[in-house]
């Protein structure tokens, strides 16, 4: 999952992510990066990620974990 | 292969595209990027809240418009029901699209690609009249505006609503496409771009059996073959077959490139049911040497540069031997069910071809061709090429500013290549700018002969600058009148006429294409004097005192102001 994950973010932010990557370190992630990775995240896994977690989705544990949760 | 990825324009030139939607279309403009990678392009996506603003002061290349009915005003979605607020809607838009269209009347505008509105997404099962009105009017509109208007009612049909749409993605963040979706306009959008930057198809090489009819002529028959209706696949050759008849009727050159003993195809082709028959091709090439060699043939006799080449083979060992030997040619493959063929050949080859904008000129094109073949012939007759031109009795006559000849001037800048030293391309509507300026010249030339009319073929645009210098922006030849020195007659009459208006200086440039080799020394020739050279640019002064004209073949001049 954590690959998948860096895979994707990777794709969308085009710098090397490691376990610190989160809107708040990096400037790349901003509010149109983050819109990307809701979408894709929504796109390849085949799910609808819920109003109150968009916020929270801001790095690359906090989205790992919630994956893990939700269909891990 | 290098050759086939470089630019075929100005080649150091970045090619710019601003997006204008009211919608969030990212990553749309990376995917854009790399579908044109090979042509450096950078796109942009503007502010989705002024797409028609920012359209208007757009100083890119080109500008991509693309309005979604979901997103056209923060309710339309819910008032769609409403008669007059559709209407309202639809006045505000045309107004909006004719202003764009004012501000687009300027010098090195950009060209404008845009979507038509599209209902579907709105009302699926009962596509409601409102909708239907509110989308024709808005795409009447946008008609006017652009040739290059994509279907996205098709684009949607294509992909389908279920795999193009992302609701969750529209009600968070207006973003209301997939990014496969997203994938599949950018790879529409750049198809039409290469398209104008390449320049459109000229010439359609044709295999024979089972491209233009089913079966094998030399086995089955010219009885045997199938190309009408009274077989289902005979109905599809024959569907094709009609569909290339009305290519050529627009002026798109045919040929056919086949193996097979030439006795067995003509036979085939002196059947009275058969829509096409010999004297529909500019040039026959039945027999069996290799493919490559054969369109090799067919170009130089029809002096047509081989990346205006379209070639239609059913053969997979054809095709990739064209594709690898020949990559500068569009190779495209019959599809292997029949029953898709006529449904490929209308959405995969014909929009190669410029249907949009067709003057006489293309109308007549093969008569010119045909009066080429009777010069080649007299030309064998005479010891020099002097002698040659001499006897063809030729006659340029030359307008100035002519206001009736802008779509053919305009079609001109698009279409040639070979013989363009800076290869601007201009739209009708820069070309009407550019004849009512009164610091530009638009020069152009018909030619005609003893053995026909050539139509206009030869154009000059001038810019005045100041301190009585002038700048030749664009000198063109089409390439059915290159090699009678034409362009010597022509720049000495408007060479003559702007020193009689008084300038003293001209200035010139060679921009290096991948096509434009014969000119490169074009303005040494005429002697004017290189004073600045770059990789891909050549730039030139000539003093008007010192010029003395370079034509020596009796060439008539008519000239009107």
């Amino acid at each position: 999952m954590r690959n998948k994950v860096v895979e994707l973010l990777t794709k969308v932010l085009k710098v090397d992510i490691n376990d610190d990557s989160s809107s708040e370190t990096m400037p790349e992630w901003d509010s149109l990066a983050h819109m990307r990775i809701v979408v894709m995240i929504e796109d390849s896994f085949n799910i609808e990620v819920e109003d109150e977690m968009l916020p929270k989705l801001n790095s690359l544990g906090s989205i790992v974990k919630y994956l893990d949760n939700k269909i891990g | 292969m290098s050759t086939s990825r470089m630019p075929v324009n100005n080649a150091d030139q970045q090619v710019s595209v601003l997006v204008c939607s009211n919608v969030t279309l990212h990553p749309f403009d990376e995917f854009l990027e790399n579908e044109l990678e090979s042509f450096n392009v950078k796109v942009k996506i503007a502010n989705f809240d002024n797409v028609w603003m920012d359209a208007e002061v757009a100083t890119t290349d080109f500008v991509f418009i693309h309005n979604d009915i979901l997103n056209l005003t923060v309710d339309y979605a819910a008032r769609f029901t409403d008669k007059d607020y559709s209407a309202s809607l639809a006045s505000h838009f045309e107004s909006r699209v004719s202003r764009l269209k004012q501000s687009l009347q300027r010098v090195n505008a950009p060209k404008i690609i845009s979507t038509n509105l599209a209902g579907t997404a709105l009302c699926l099962s009962h596509a409601h009249h409102n909708v239907e009105e509110m989308c024709h009017r808005y795409n009447s509109a946008i008609g006017g505006l652009t040739n290059s208007v994509l279907n996205f009612d098709q684009a949607l049909a294509d992909f389908g609503l279920v795999n193009s749409l992302n609701w969750s993605g529209f009600y968070r963040f207006t973003a209301p496409y997939k990014h496969d979706f997203l994938q599949y306009l950018a790879k529409l959008v750049a198809t039409e771009i290469k398209r104008q930057i390449i320049g459109v198809k000229k010439v359609l090489v044709l295999d024979c059996d089972n491209t233009l009819w089913g079966g094998v002529v030399g086995e089955d028959g010219a009885k045997g073959i199938k190309f009408d209706d009274s077989s289902p696949k005979g109905k599809c050759f024959n569907e094709v077959q009609k569909l290339i008849k009305s290519l050529s009727a627009l002026g798109v050159l045919l040929a056919v490139c086949s193996k097979n003993n030439f006795e067995d195809a003509a036979e085939a082709f002196a059947q009275e049911a058969l829509p096409l028959t010999m004297d529909s091709f500019s040039c026959v090439k039945i027999n069996w040497e290799d493919k490559t060699k054969n369109i090799e043939e067919i170009a130089k006799a029809l002096n047509i540069g081989l990346d205006s080449f379209v070639f239609l083979d059913d053969s997979s060992f054809e095709i990739s031997n064209m594709l690898s030997r020949r990559p500068e040619v569009t190779s495209l493959q019959v599809p292997e069910s029949i029953f898709s063929y006529p449904n490929f050949f209308r959405n995969q080859v014909l929009p190669l071809f410029n249907l949009s904008s067709i003057t006489e000129e293309d109308i007549s094109r093969a008569i010119y061709y045909n009066s080429e073949k009777q010069r080649t012939n007299v030309k064998a007759e005479f010891d020099s090429k002097e002698e040659y031109i001499n006897s063809l009795q030729l006659e340029i006559h030359i307008k100035n500013n002519d206001l009736d000849s802008v779509a053919r001037i305009a079609q001109m800048t698009n279409k040639t290549n070979q013989f363009n030293l800076t290869t601007k391309r201009y739209s009708e509507d820069e070309i009407t700018a550019l004849v009512e300026s009164n610091n530009v010249n638009v020069f152009s030339g018909s030619v005609q002969d003893k053995f026909g009319d050539s139509g206009k073929t030869i154009l000059v645009i001038v810019n005045d600058l100041e301190n009585k210098v002038a700048v030749l922006d664009t000198f063109l030849m089409s390439c059915r009148v290159i090699g009678r020195n034409l362009e010597y007659a022509f720049l000495d009459a408007v060479i003559n006429d702007l020193k009689q208006t008084g300038f003293e200086q001209i200035r010139a440039k060679y921009v290096k294409t991948l096509k434009n080799s014969q000119v490169q020394d074009l303005y040494d020739r005429f002697g004017f004097i290189c004073d600045k050279e770059t990789e891909n640019v050549r730039e030139y002064y000539l003093n008007l005192a010192e010029y003395t004209p370079k034509s020596t073949e009796k060439i008539g001049i008519k000239y009107e102001k």
